[in-house]
């Protein structure tokens, strides 16, 4: 590895939910390259999302230290999380949630825009132009509690490419998507990948094309990464148990 | 070891107890205490008695007696007390069940209902208190009897005599209900009367008010008792003069007795009347540079505002100018 | 050139329409942030501050302002610290308010439940003065002029402040905001109508809106005006009834709430769903 393109660099990092006895992640160290994309699969609670939520700086860790793009999580975390789109697993929202759809994309730029400035034409163009790619764009007027639950998730894609991220974290991304969606989405995220270079860490239990494109799978257990290597070699990790 | 520290402590604590209780039993069988619910009759009792007795009156004079709440000391002056004067007053809702609490069945309780807040019913005040004083404890009272008619007497004719020289009996007023019979007797003309001020509602205000327009009230007259602010709102509404006056001796400084009390509250309306007659002719353009002044803080503050936001506005644009 | 009535109704008329901006606009961040126990904390704590100013002879108002602040400061930032649940701190600070409250109206025997006390709990539409109607059309303009400069941010904190905060929004920030602004609109309003029953002011005309509209842009603008309107609505109920104002008040927002409840397009679609 190249260490002049590491973008993430986590260095035995350990992170406990508040309340909790039990560490969810354990002296992780993990390193990634810019542009490169990264899958995680391990079993429920292995710690998978508390590994995105711990680079995106959303939970602290009580030890170790995590750098991205050359900057210390804790102490640069809102300025760096402006350039991080983040897909979360939950977002469903009640039906008489009243925000529309676009409205919601567009939260993903805000922290781009900065305090006291107001979102323009471009912002709003770049919102509608994810939910083109993501084929939302006619839903951008309905209120987000009215979206079945593929559309809401397509939602929160949008909002995080709508920022034009440098890096995405995507945590179970295509988890309520019907089938032809978790066809194309997928592919979709690779071209723009490949297209606009960003780093992508993908969270999922699901094969697809997208992994087709990945060299990397890190495999989890436990709160310790216990593979982290090539995807076949990996996989078959995950399927010994090991 | 813990065991014996903690035994020691407690036997300490309960000899200072004991010692305490027999103190404070002693000084009670010295002079007899005299409990009264209000200053009214307690001040009234201490002229007459000085130091030959403890004087105990329950509620302060600065409160209404319907707000009055209990503490341990006037549970244990009840309890200890030889006589009770009360006044058989609506305030006084609590004194039965404080009577009733206090187990003394040596209790002498002496009703002096009517009113005292003006020179001719305090006068019967002093009889009956006297009366009753004199045949409990078996004291002469009648040199301070007449002492303290005389400085009411003084009081009285030093309020005709003002009276008269202001001219008040043209003098329209508005008062809080209790101070009704005080400012009659100073010869003004009450024209309406207000309850305690939370009991009213917006239509009461709205009809104080336009009663107050159409006599051309010269003062609004709160109890101090009761609420100092209310009355003042009024008043600046109507172009009228605020004044407070006292309902018990002892509330405010220099008025210990009732006939200093008097003095106080009448010294209080004729100096409001002489403001009111002399400011009379300002009275509107003071008014109306008031709303003038508040007018102009109004597009003060919204000036401060604006300027505030192009601030921010230009900030946020410097960039890209 | 036109004089504006300063008179006892024009100052109840003018404060309703004001108070009835603030706490419907605050209403809206109040309740979709969950902030309800926050806000409720907070008028008893202007209630004991009050009652303070009413036992020491100081500016009840200012009293008021800085023991709201202080529950703030208690219940945002310091929960944080101590890392407690903003529901426990305000399941200590609500009775605390109260007690304090009443010690301080005994402690100075001179001053027992008297009228400033009672206007303290139930309002004195009588006793809004020129400089109050100030404060709040200052408190109105800032307030307005806040939200419109860091919309963006209190909108993507309403819809999910995880979210918000993965965005890069310093999300404590302006939560703490909004708890503060509360606090002073809180205070404000409590001549009006009294602690006991303002926190009615604060979630009722943004329960209502949110009763209808999809949009939140549209809910902070109907908030507002659900809010004047109730307010004057109870106004002159008060006044043909002969009623307690504030009673009133709050007893046409809740009213207004409970028909919006049952009226309500969202919760039929929701009963048909099941």
């Amino acid at each position: 590895m190249n260490n002049r393109n590491t973008i993430i660099n986590l260095d035995n990092v350990s992170t406990v939910y508040e309340g909790e006895r039990r560490a969810a992640l354990r002296d992780v160290s993990l390193s990634i390259i810019e542009n490169e994309l990264v899958y995680v699969v391990g079993p429920n609670a292995s710690g998978k999302t508390t590994l995105l939520e711990t680079i995106n700086g959303l939970l602290k860790p009580f030890m170790g230290s995590i750098l991205v793009s050359g900057l210390n999580m804790k102490n640069h975390g809102r300025r760096l999380r402006a350039e991080i789109g983040y897909v979360p697993q939950d977002f469903m929202v009640d039906p008489g949630e009243p925000y529309l759809s676009i409205d919601v994309v567009m939260m993903g730029r805000y922290g781009k825009i900065g305090v006291l400035n107001k979102p323009d034409e471009r912002d709003r163009e770049k919102a509608l132009d994810s939910m083109r790619l993501l084929e939302i764009d006619e839903l951008s007027q309905r209120p987000m509690g009215k979206l079945s639950g593929g559309q809401q998730q397509k939602v929160m894609i949008a909002r995080a490419l709508a920022k034009e991220p440098k890096i995405l974290l995507m945590d179970e991304p295509f988890s309520n998507l019907d089938p032809e969606s978790k066809r194309r989405i997928p592919e979709l995220i690779s071209r723009l990948h490949e297209k606009n270079r960003f780093t992508t860490i993908v969270v999922t239990h699901e094969t697809n094309r997208l992994m087709e494109a990945c060299r990397r799978v890190v495999v989890m257990d436990n709160g310790r990464v216990t593979a982290d290597e090539a995807p076949e070699k990996a996989l078959r990790a995950l399927e010994a148990g090991t | 070891m813990k065991n014996k520290k903690y035994v020691v402590f407690l036997s300490i604590t309960i000899l200072a107890l004991a010692i305490l209780s027999t103190l404070s039993a002693s000084a009670s069988e010295d002079k007899p205490i005299i409990v009264c619910t209000t200053e009214a009759v307690g001040s009234l009792v201490r002229e007459y008695l000085g130091d030959k007795a403890d004087v105990v009156v329950l509620v302060n004079p600065s409160i209404c007696p319907a707000d009055f709440d209990m503490k341990p000391s006037d549970m244990y002056a009840v309890s200890n007390a030889k006589i009770l004067f009360k006044q058989n007053i609506q305030g006084e809702f609590w004194l039965e069940g404080l009577i009733e609490a206090s187990g003394n069945v040596n209790l002498t309780q002496v009703a002096i209902p009517g009113v005292y807040n003006t020179p001719e019913g305090a006068k019967s005040y002093i009889e009956r208190v006297g009366g009753n004083l004199t045949t409990i404890l078996g004291i002469d009272l009648s040199m301070e009897e007449m002492g303290m008619l005389e400085d009411l007497d003084e009081v009285s004719n030093w309020i005709t005599g003002q009276a008269q020289d202001y001219q008040v009996s043209s003098i329209k007023v508005i008062c809080m209900k209790w101070q009704k019979l005080f400012v009659e007797s100073a010869g003004f003309q009450v024209v309406a009367t207000y309850n305690p001020p939370e009991t009213l509602s917006v239509s009461d205000i709205n009809d104080l008010i336009d009663t107050a327009e159409s006599e051309g009230v010269a003062l609004i007259v709160d109890n101090f008792q009761v609420d100092v602010e209310f009355g003042k709102s009024i008043a600046d509404e109507v172009g009228a003069e605020h004044v407070v006056l006292t309902n018990f001796p002892g509330a405010i400084p220099g008025t210990e007795s009732l006939a200093e009390m008097f003095r106080y509250n009448a010294e209080q309306l004729f100096k409001s009347m002489s403001a009111w007659n002399y400011t009379g002719a300002l009275r509107e353009e003071n008014e109306s540079l008031k709303d003038r002044v508040t007018l102009y803080q109004i597009t003060t503050a919204l000036a401060a505002v604006v300027a505030g936001v192009e601030a921010v506005f230009l900030y946020t644009k410097r960039g890209k100018m | 050139m036109i004089w504006l009535g300063f008179d006892i109704m024009g100052k109840a008329f003018a404060s309703c329409i004001l108070i009835g901006v603030l706490t419907g606009l605050m209403g809206v961040f109040v309740v979709r942030m969950r902030l309800s126990a926050i806000g409720y904390s907070m008028s008893h704590g202007a209630f004991a501050g009050a009652a303070l100013g009413v036992a020491t002879s100081n500016n009840p108002l200012v009293c008021a302002i800085l023991f709201a602040f202080f529950v703030a400061f208690l219940i945002g930032p310091v929960a944080d610290k101590a890392r407690l649940h903003a529901d426990t701190i305000t399941s200590i600070i609500f009775p605390l308010n109260m007690a304090l409250a009443f010690i301080f109206l005994t402690l100075t025997p001179e001053i027992g439940l008297t009228s400033q006390v009672a206007n303290v709990l139930w309002g004195s539409i009588i006793s809004i003065t020129n400089s109050d109607l100030v404060y709040m059309i200052t408190l109105c303009a800032v307030t307005v002029s806040i939200i419109y400069f860091v919309w963006k941010e209190l909108f993507s904190i309403m819809y999910n402040r995880k979210l918000a905060e993965a965005d890069g929004i310093n999300t404590k920030l302006f939560v703490y905001l909004i708890i503060l602004l509360s606090g002073i609109v809180t205070t404000l309003s409590l001549k009006l109508v009294g602690g006991l029953l303002i926190y009615a002011l604060l979630f009722n005309p943004a329960s209502t809106a949110l009763q209808f509209l999809e949009d939140m842009r549209k809910v902070i603008i109907v908030s507002p005006l659900i809010g004047v309107t109730t307010n004057l609505l109870g106004l002159y109920a008060s006044l043909h009834l002969n009623l307690p104002v504030g009673s009133c008040i709050v007893l046409v927002s809740t009213s207004v709430f409970a028909l919006s409840v049952l009226i309500s397009p969202k919760r039929k679609r929701r009963v048909e769903g099941e």
